[in-house]
């Protein structure tokens, strides 16, 4: 009978061999085969570096406005506490967890050429291009900012503060001395996190770029894929897209600090005294910002329009909707599924004091981050092609890639859970000498509430994916977010409110349950 | 002009109903199956004679019928492309993806000239501006005019879409090498370049901008179907450049009988009939009796190009368009 152990450390390095052949096999298609090779020219092609310059530009506008968004509201909450932050962060959470179709229907309903704000802008208004990029990522981010600098504020030494007040050190002195050294790394690894974020953005720019001078490398792949159906373009630009993002990347790897879902710590006892005129001020900005979360969701309920309601297809609708849930559902099983395979021989290598080979293991099971969504799904469908196997299997590689890409989140969700049991009861159980199956429920059972929030934020990642979707996707079958593209692109906005609704809704439950689980489970 | 319509579902041919009877799946583009395109008249017609199911499968324009096809190659589901134009035909037939057809084409108008034997017409018409003229007084009179303008302009990208490979022609026809700074010019005053010729429609529809690309034919639909005569065409001192659409057998077809059957059925006076108050351009045959407001439209002259010279030019003045109206 095979031991619990060998099984472990079996499928484990199965699993790890399942990863790295993926990657394999998308270097195979970016590799190039017949006529599509790896094209220099690229480099020197004007187009290329307008890309590149207009990723890099829009990516800095929209970082640097997301933290002048987020950073004085931070500082209101932390400092003013005013009634309903609660509720105001769990927002926060929900915008940025929103999947982008969403907000991009949102934003044509507020800012297009019939918009609800329309007349409040100037004459000259155009949403198409950088504005509506911009107006998309910044309210796709500044609420993960917001939470992330409400966090560094929130761990001010109780200490400092009052020694602060007591010597009553002016604002500007107060700033500086404290809150700057303690702010300055969260700006940084947020800022970055968002600037990453922002310069792979796909759907936003695909809904909102209006034309070749508001493209992005991502966009550009896709475009060289299936608008041109030129390979040399594709796996060139493919190229540099990985080489840039994954740089990027690879220079901060800050991912694993940020808790994203943190910052529900009650606020300390203390209060600062904050001058009667900034604390109106601050309340003002406040209800600015709770304005600005709201706006959104009120455009899409206000567009929805009963006659709307009356004629829409709700079998594509519900279809639709079946087949995200679908895709979802079985990239979510898969990464878990690997999740769990992959996280033992990792604690092993821990508990045998072998860092090296537990961080190698944790690399190789996180490593598809580093490479964009696109860039992976080109390569594979690319090499799909050169194999003559892309009908039968694009649904397969739909699934898997986006398990991949969930798989690291869900590792960050299940390690630390599954690391205590292994302390805990590793030694206890391996006495017991009880059977594989017995261990495995019994793992399952302990690990039940994270395994549940893991499974609700595979879930709410997968349900947004547009990228592979795009490359892998038939789009006579859209999923959701691909029928609200395809609604909202023939500016029937009525109908994508219906549809994004629907899929808010939903990514809201979602939300729920992952933070009702990761609250319980923390406890 | 494809049919203006704003209120019908996108994809109208997922399901293919479980049947003895064969199907036959036609890629077409989004705007031709929709409630109020030739979709499904054209359906319901050739359903009563095949003795089959007729599928269409849509995409977002022209263009992107052939990439579809080229992507699939051998593996695709299509037994007909319909909605191909002039300026597509000679790389799809390069491609291999066609092949030839037995449709008797003698009864086509004699100025279309026809002697493709792979490709049938089934509409033609000559792209141009529209505008409102409730907005717009003294519209542009020539490209130049609009190009140097202000106006805010949408068009559609010619990467994916026919009419906009038409824009594209038409730039190169009037400025032939500086075509790059005409670009850069337009650049400036576009409000949007869409995937397909729907999405641009509706946008200018709902006051996205002064000017759409769409077909000297579109204020017809609106006088026809909507009373309306505020909608029009503005005629172009430089000549207009034509769009013939077509359609072509897969060359991967299992019922190349069928396909046939379907082609021949498209030039028929009974399609034809149906074609140009839906797809609203302009029929293929004689004999076909049109509203009156046809008898309205601006009549421009022609700029020529053969199926051979775009070809020859079709992906150095993409690259020029796209680094020209990338600033």
């Amino acid at each position: 009978m095979p031991t619990l152990r060998s099984v472990q450390q079996l499928s484990g390095y199965a699993a790890l061999a399942c990863l790295i052949a993926v990657t394999f096999l998308a270097f195979q298609g970016l590799a190039g085969f017949n006529n599509a090779r790896f094209d220099p020219e690229l480099l020197r092609d004007p187009y290329t570096l307008k890309i590149l310059k207009f990723s890099l530009w829009q990516a800095s506008l929209s970082t640097l406005i997301s933290l002048l968004v987020a950073w004085p509201l931070a500082r209101i909450l932390y400092r003013l506490n005013p009634t309903g932050t609660q509720q105001f962060l769990r927002l926060c959470l929900l915008a940025f967890v929103t999947p982008t179709l969403v907000v991009i229907t949102s934003t044509m309903v507020l800012f297009g050429p019939q918009g609800l704000l329309r007349e409040f802008l100037p004459a000259q208004w155009k949403l198409f291009g950088l504005n509506g990029i911009l107006i998309a990522h910044v309210y796709l981010n500044f609420p993960l900012a917001l939470r992330i600098l409400l966090q560094s504020y929130q761990s001010l030494p109780l200490g400092s503060e009052r020694l602060a007040s007591q010597l009553k050190l002016s604002s500007w002195q107060r700033f500086r001395v404290l809150e700057w050294p303690q702010l300055r790394s969260s700006l940084l690894a947020v800022g970055t996190l968002i600037f990453i974020l922002c310069f792979n953005s796909f759907a936003v720019v695909l809904a909102l770029g209006g034309g070749p001078s508001a493209t992005t490398f991502e966009l550009a792949i896709y475009q060289a894929l299936k608008y041109q159906f030129n390979l040399s373009e594709a796996l060139t630009l493919s190229w540099f897209q990985f080489a840039i993002a994954g740089s990027l990347f690879a220079l901060t790897a800050l991912l694993s600090k940020i808790d994203w879902l943190g910052a529900r710590r009650r606020m300390q006892g203390w209060q600062p005294d904050v001058h009667q005129i900034l604390r109106k001020l601050g309340l003002v900005l406040y209800l600015c910002g709770w304005l600005v979360m709201l706006l959104p969701l009120f455009a899409l309920l206000s567009s929805i329009e009963p006659t709307k309601l009356a004629n829409l297809d709700y079998r594509v609708l519900l279809m639709s909707l079946g087949r995200s849930l679908l895709i979802a559902l079985g990239a979510t099983l898969t990464a878990l599924l690997l999740a769990l395979v992959l996280l033992p021989p990792q604690i092993e290598a821990l508990k045998q004091h072998r860092p090296v080979k537990a961080a190698l293991i944790n690399w190789i099971s996180t490593h598809h981050l580093v490479a964009p969504a696109m860039v992976l799904s080109t390569g594979i469908y690319i090499w799909l092609l050169s194999s003559g196997a892309l009908k039968q299997w694009s649904t397969f590689w739909l699934v898997l890639l986006n398990a991949l890409l969930v798989l690291p989140f869900l590792l960050t969700q299940l390690r630390t859970n599954s690391r205590a049991y292994q302390q805990q009861y590793g030694a206890l159980i391996a006495n017991l000498n009880l059977s594989l199956l017995v261990r495995s429920s019994i793992y399952l059972r302990y690990l039940k509430r994270p395994l549940m929030s893991a499974f609700a934020l595979g879930l709410l990642l997968a349900l947004g994916d547009v990228s592979i979707f795009a490359i892998f996707g038939s789009y006579d079958a859209p999923t959701l977010p691909w029928l609200i593209y395809s609604y909202a692109g023939s500016y029937r906005l009525g109908e994508a409110s219906i549809a994004s609704t629907l899929l808010l809704l939903i990514c809201a439950l979602l939300l729920l349950v992952l933070e009702k689980s990761h609250h319980q489970s923390k406890v | 002009m494809r049919s203006a319509v704003l209120s019908a579902a996108i994809a109208v041919s997922i399901a293919t109903p479980v049947s003895a009877a064969p199907t036959l799946n036609v890629y077409t583009y989004d705007s031709f199956v929709s409630e109020w395109g030739p979709g499904p008249g054209l359906k319901e017609a050739f359903e009563k004679q095949c003795g089959c199911t007729l599928n269409f499968i849509a995409v977002e324009d022209g263009v992107s019928i052939l990439n579809r096809s080229r992507i699939e190659g051998a593996s695709t589901e299509a037994d007909v492309l319909l909605g191909l134009d002039l300026g597509l035909v000679t790389e799809t037939a390069e491609l291999g993806l066609v092949q030839a057809h037995k449709v008797d084409t003698s009864a086509l108008k004699a100025e279309l000239n026809w002697q493709d034997s792979q490709f049938v017409p089934f509409d033609y018409g000559h792209f141009a501006f529209i505008y409102d003229s409730r907005k717009i007084d003294s519209p542009a009179t020539s490209l130049k005019q609009l190009i140097d303008s202000d106006a805010s302009v949408i068009y559609q990208d010619p990467r994916t879409s026919t009419p906009g490979q038409g824009m594209m022609l038409w730039v190169n026809g009037v400025y032939a090498d500086q075509s790059a700074s005409a670009w850069a010019k337009l650049a400036q005053h576009t409000e949007t370049v869409t995937k397909g010729w729907w999405e641009a429609y509706s946008l200018f529809l709902e006051g996205g901008a002064d000017y759409v690309l769409s077909y000297t034919t579109s204020p017809a639909y609106h006088q026809v179907a909507e009373g309306v005569d505020h909608y029009k065409a503005a005629q172009f001192s430089e000549g207009h450049v034509a769009q013939v659409e077509v359609a072509a057998i897969s060359a991967y077809t299992e019922q190349p009988e069928l396909a046939n059957q379907f082609l021949q059925f498209l030039i028929s006076p009974e399609a034809q009939a149906i074609i140009p108050v839906t797809n609203w351009m302009l029929p293929v045959i004689d004999g076909i009796e049109l509203p009156e407001a046809f008898d309205k439209l601006v009549t421009p002259d022609t700029i020529d190009f053969t199926p051979q010279a775009i070809a020859a030019n079709r992906a150095a003045w993409i690259k020029t368009w796209r680094d020209s109206a990338a600033n």
